[in-house]
């Protein structure tokens, strides 16, 4: 369902909530979020732990279903979209940036980064993934580790393989989430380094992070607390 | 010490509060393992019993029970009992044994009863009660001058008699009880706990006979005619010796022999057809006698049940492993506050002690039960099944099986604990270091599971479906609505009875005149069972041992017997005499089946060419060959033997009575039948067809409930196991789950992916299986020959299917919890 929006919106949320609901309490996770990303926006998200930074993070990803509101992906809507459909927007739409990179021990780098290219709906060649593997691997500085195992790497190498998994797919949006919190601050730094690169290339990325120093490397920095967006400088708020 | 029994109550006490946090994992580990300990020691106990435990009887390795091989020349009679006077005269000169008894196993009516029941009566001599040890509730046992030709009718009653005919009348003692018409004095009653030695020489259906009263040797059921030949065998009569200390069997055997034999031939030596034949003595253990053939059963049974033992085991280490990583973060704040590896491991064995002991005391109730079962079921099948009970060696096996179980638990678990990976724990803050059990112990437990459950099922399944074929074979007759009824004198025959008219034809008629009543046929029913004969083809002088029935001229046409050429018997050749063919001797008539037909005529020869043929029975009674009809199978029987049917006599008191539809017909209503026409006769017995077809089937319906129930428990066991090992590393994949679900995996390549990973390991358990079984019939080719064969193909990728429908579950449903919720849910940590 395609909206008349600027078509240099990347991401725009509405009135989006998430409530999670036990048996004792209801958790208002987050509240009337309306947030709108550009094409080639760097955004940063900061706030204390428990403000629902993940939470927003998991719902741009199609991790989870917001309570209500909607949300569009490069026009689309996919507030609603079953299990499947959700899968296959995060495949083709969205990168994602684990804190715990995530890779799969059992894979070496090349098949961890072509992993997103296997669940594509194109089901691209065997020539086309390398070439396209090899050209992310190489955005990243990785292409000497090809046949590596994730954990004969060290942890500032393992984010920057996660990293060329997210690109693999041209993705509309980078998410990313504490992309430093598991690295010592040298690897974190040439971590935060690539992610700007790609942003000055043209790469659209959204990050969580508590880390004021990284947060501020971003060009847009929106801050939560308890489930709202606090402040919003220098900002786009979409109505 | 002090200190030793605190740390013990102490790791007790963690474990009984750690386990009480893991009420399925409780559950799971009890129920498989109480009920597989519970078969365990139900079936090891018995092939104690059976195999190993000495029997309840003083000096009973110098017990042996002798047997009495005719044969001529080369040729072997399988048939090893005694003819009456070879018996008398071996208990009368034998020199080699200390004590000696014979015993007679008869069936007669109790006539002084008012309901007449037939009862298993035990003729013996006195020293049978010494040597059997038989402990009395009341009274005593026959002394030694009521021995051998003492001539005085005594009665000694079983317990189950005394309580359940007679009421438990404590006053029993010098009453009388009559069977036929002698009065017997009762003097004693057997203690209910006394335990028969079963030395029957048993066939499928008086397996598991019980006496219900023993009697003076004297009054035994061998009529006169068979008191003096040394040619007529019978398999009732039993002889039970105590070797002297100083000699051997072998030595017994070659003492006994020309005793015998030499008296066996004087007597048989007017006869031509006994020429060149001898009897040699041969001397079997009490125990192997009591065992014989029975042992395959039972060791076949146990390999049933140590099969569910190994998946058993499978299923509990799995469970152990999945509960190792539960326990993971306990034991790392455990060592980080300084508990040492030995304490740990004792924190382990603890638990696993607690789940095994629990186990342990439910296994012997089912255990318990499963004794009644089967001395209430399957007493027919194993013999010395009374015997089995809780003892002290089943108390001791379980001790030790539960033991060895805690230990190896305790010790795989153990195993498990990667003790690196604990300080990692700790260290990491628990943050992507979960522990994880290494793929190769993952992908051996499935390995072997299938291979295991593999193999039972299938082995299980085709003795099910051997078991399931025979009982569902045609028998070649109609039976349905038949009923067996055979009449026994109640008294010796006044000479009025005997002069007058022919009451089996009167007790016929009388039969005919009850409405629900078709039609009577004056033989015993097809299912009945048959004697045996040794005829000689008087062509060629060779001699054959046909299965023979008497049957009237009704029969095969009532029964639908088809006759493949000659005619069926004419009320003509029935006989007018009593007993045996002597009434009749002229002009005798002989109907054959094909197998004894194909004797009698050259290779591819019609059976028209054995019509005319004359066989001889004896030296003088010759019969000509007038029909052949087709073979019939015995319910059970794998073969058709050799058989031959002469005709019945008119005086015959064996009937098959056929009913019309949906009609019952009652003891009472036949009793009163033959009220009506003699008092001669007593109601011997009555029995649907339908039941001895069911009697007859009983080892198959034995063999397909229990090959049933353990195929049915390891497709269960197998089940339970592939689940737990599949949802535990499901379990263990989750993170690598939720990673594949965020980069845009949908559900159906999550399913893929998981069941490409497992089916290696399926696979390979079902080579392994496969591999297995192919040994299994190379090494035990010929035993097994009759089972394996192509047919069971089919049933062996049933099984692989069935086994791969399982492990597909197993794979699918751990999974569900993972791809049918938002990927945030597998990513998540272990909120």
């Amino acid at each position: 369902m395609k909206q008349s929006i600027n078509n240099t919106v990347a991401i725009k949320m509405s009135n989006i909530s998430k409530v999670f609901e036990t048996q004792a309490l209801e958790t208002h996770a987050l509240t009337n979020i309306n947030l709108i990303i550009n094409k080639g926006d760097y955004v940063s998200i900061s706030g204390p732990s428990g403000c629902g930074k993940s939470t927003l993070l998991s719902l741009l990803g199609l991790l989870d279903m917001p309570t209500s509101g909607q949300y569009f992906i490069e026009g689309e809507d996919v507030s609603k979209l079953s299990l499947d459909e959700a899968a296959e927007t995060r495949n083709s739409k969205i990168g994602f940036i684990f804190q715990s990179f995530n890779l799969i021990d059992e894979l070496s780098v090349f098949d961890n980064v072509a992993l997103p290219l296997r669940y594509h709906r194109d089901k691209p060649n065997a020539e086309t993934i390398k070439n396209r593997v090899n050209e992310c691997l190489a955005q990243v500085s990785m292409t000497h580790r090809i046949s590596h195992k994730p954990n004969q790497l060290s942890g500032g190498q393992q984010q920057r393989i996660a990293i060329a998994r997210a690109l693999v797919t041209n993705p509309a949006i980078l998410l990313v989430d504490e992309p430093t919190g598991n690295l010592d601050s040298k690897s974190g730094d040439q971590v935060m380094d690539v992610l700007a690169k790609l942003n000055d290339n043209g790469t659209t990325i959204c990050m969580v992070t508590h880390d004021p120093r990284y947060a501020d490397m971003a060009k847009i920095q929106l801050k939560l607390l308890d489930g709202a967006i606090l402040t919003v400088p220098s900002l786009q708020i979409a109505n | 010490m002090n200190s030793f029994f605190y740390s013990l109550l102490y790791s007790i006490k963690q474990a009984y509060k750690s386990l009480q946090q893991t009420p399925s994992f409780v559950f799971s580990v009890i129920t498989t393992m109480s009920i597989t300990l519970g078969a365990l020691l139900c079936v090891l106990t018995l092939a104690y019993v059976m195999l190993f435990k000495q029997l309840p009887y003083p000096d009973s390795e110098y017990l042996v029970k002798v047997e009495h091989v005719m044969s001529k020349e080369n040729e072997d009679w399988s048939d090893s009992s005694f003819s009456y006077p070879s018996l008398i005269h071996l208990y009368k000169n034998q020199e080699v044994f200390t004590d000696s008894v014979m015993i007679f196993y008869g069936e007669r009516n109790l006539t002084s009863h008012q309901e007449q029941p037939r009862m298993n009566t035990t003729y013996v001599t006195p020293q049978w009660f010494e040597m059997f040890n038989m402990p009395l509730a009341l009274g005593r046992v026959f002394t030694e001058d009521e021995g051998l030709d003492s001539n005085i009718p005594l009665a000694v009653l079983s317990y189950v008699t005394w309580q359940e005919i007679f009421d438990g009348d404590t006053s029993i003692l010098g009453k009388k009880i009559r069977f036929r018409d002698v009065s017997f004095t009762v003097i004693g009653v057997a203690a209910h706990h006394f335990i028969e030695p079963e030395l029957l020489d048993i066939n499928a259906r008086d397996s598991g006979r019980k006496s219900q009263v023993w009697l003076t040797w004297d009054f035994n059921n061998m009529n006169e005619r068979g008191r003096t030949a040394w040619a007529g065998v019978d398999a009732s009569m039993v002889f039970v010796g105590k070797l002297k200390t100083d000699i051997t069997k072998n030595n017994a055997e070659q003492l006994t022999t020309p005793l015998v034999n030499e008296k066996w031939q004087a007597g048989l030596a007017d006869q031509v057809f006994f020429k060149n034949w001898q009897v040699t003595i041969r001397l079997k253990t009490i125990k192997d006698a009591i065992l014989s053939g029975k042992k395959n059963s039972v060791l076949l049974l146990l390999a049933g049940v140590l099969g569910l033992v190994l998946i058993a085991c499978s299923n509990i280490a799995n469970l152990f492993i999945a509960r190792m990583a539960q326990l993971q973060k306990s034991l790392a704040i455990s060592a980080a506050v300084g508990a040492k590896k030995a304490q740990l491991f004792k924190l382990l064995l603890a638990e696993s002690s607690l789940l095994m002991f629990a186990s342990l005391m439910i296994a012997l109730v089912f255990a318990s039960v499963g004794f009644s079962v089967l001395q209430q079921n399957l007493a027919q099948v194993f013999p010395r099944v009374d015997e089995v009970a809780l003892s002290t060696f089943t108390l001791s096996i379980a001790i030790f099986f539960a033991s060895m179980f805690a230990l190896f638990f305790a010790l795989l678990g153990n195993k498990m604990i990667n003790y690196r990976a604990i300080s990692q724990h700790l260290h990491g803050s628990g943050k992507g270091v979960d522990m994880q059990i290494s793929k190769k112990v993952r992908y051996s437990l499935i390995v072997s599971q299938v291979a295991i459950a593999s193999v039972l099922v299938f082995g299980n399944l085709s003795l099910f479906s051997e078991a399931l074929k025979v009982i569902n074979e045609p028998v070649g007759v109609n039976t349905a609505n038949f009923v067996d009824i055979d009449f026994s004198t109640a008294r010796r025959p006044t000479q009025e009875e005997i002069d007058g008219p022919v009451l089996g034809t009167a007790i016929k008629n009388s039969l005919l005149a009850l409405p629900q009543v078709e039609a009577v046929s004056n033989s015993q029913s097809p299912l009945s069972g048959f004697n045996e004969w040794t005829l000689t083809n008087v062509a060629t002088n060779e001699h054959i041992i046909p299965e023979v029935k008497y049957v009237d001229e009704q029969y095969f046409q009532l029964i639908a017997q088809p006759l493949l050429a000659g005619d069926y018997f004419t009320i003509h050749d029935i006989r007018e005499g009593f007993t045996g063919p002597e009434g009749k001797v002229d002009n005798m008539v002989i109907i054959i089946n094909d197998v004894l037909a194909k004797y009698l005529i050259p290779e591819g020869h019609s059976f028209d060419d054995a019509l005319g043929k004359k066989v001889l029975m004896g030296d003088d009674e010759l019969f000509t060959v007038i029909g052949i009809v087709k073979g019939m199978k015995m319910p059970g029987a794998s073969t058709i033997p050799v058989r031959a049917y002469v005709p019945s006599s008119v005086h015959s008191i064996n009937m098959t009575v056929k009913l019309k539809p949906n009609q019952t017909l009652s003891r009472e209503q036949v009793i009163t039948a033959v009220n009506e026409v003699t008092s001669l006769f007593a109601l011997f017995s009555m029995k649907d067809v339908a039941e001895i077809h069911q009697q007859l089937l009983f080892s198959e319906r034995a063999t397909a409930i229990t090959t049933g129930t353990l195929a049915l428990l390891t497709i269960l066991l197998a089940a339970l196991g592939l689940y737990g090992i599949l949802s535990y590393s499901t379990q263990m994949r989750r993170f690598e789950i939720g990673t594949r679900l965020a980069l845009g995996a949908k559900r159906g390549d999550i399913i893929k992916l998981i069941v490409y990973d497992n089916a290696l390991a399926v696979t390979l358990g079902m080579v392994i299986s496969s591999l297995v079984l192919l040994g299994i019939m190379v090494v035990f080719n010929e035993q097994l020959q009759n089972i394996i064969n192509v047919s069971l193909l089919p049933l062996f990728l049933l099984t692989l299917l069935l086994i791969s429908v399982i492990a597909f579950n197993a794979c699918y449903l751990p999974l569900r919890t993972y791809i049918n919720k938002p990927a945030l849910y597998s990513l998540r940590g272990s909120e």
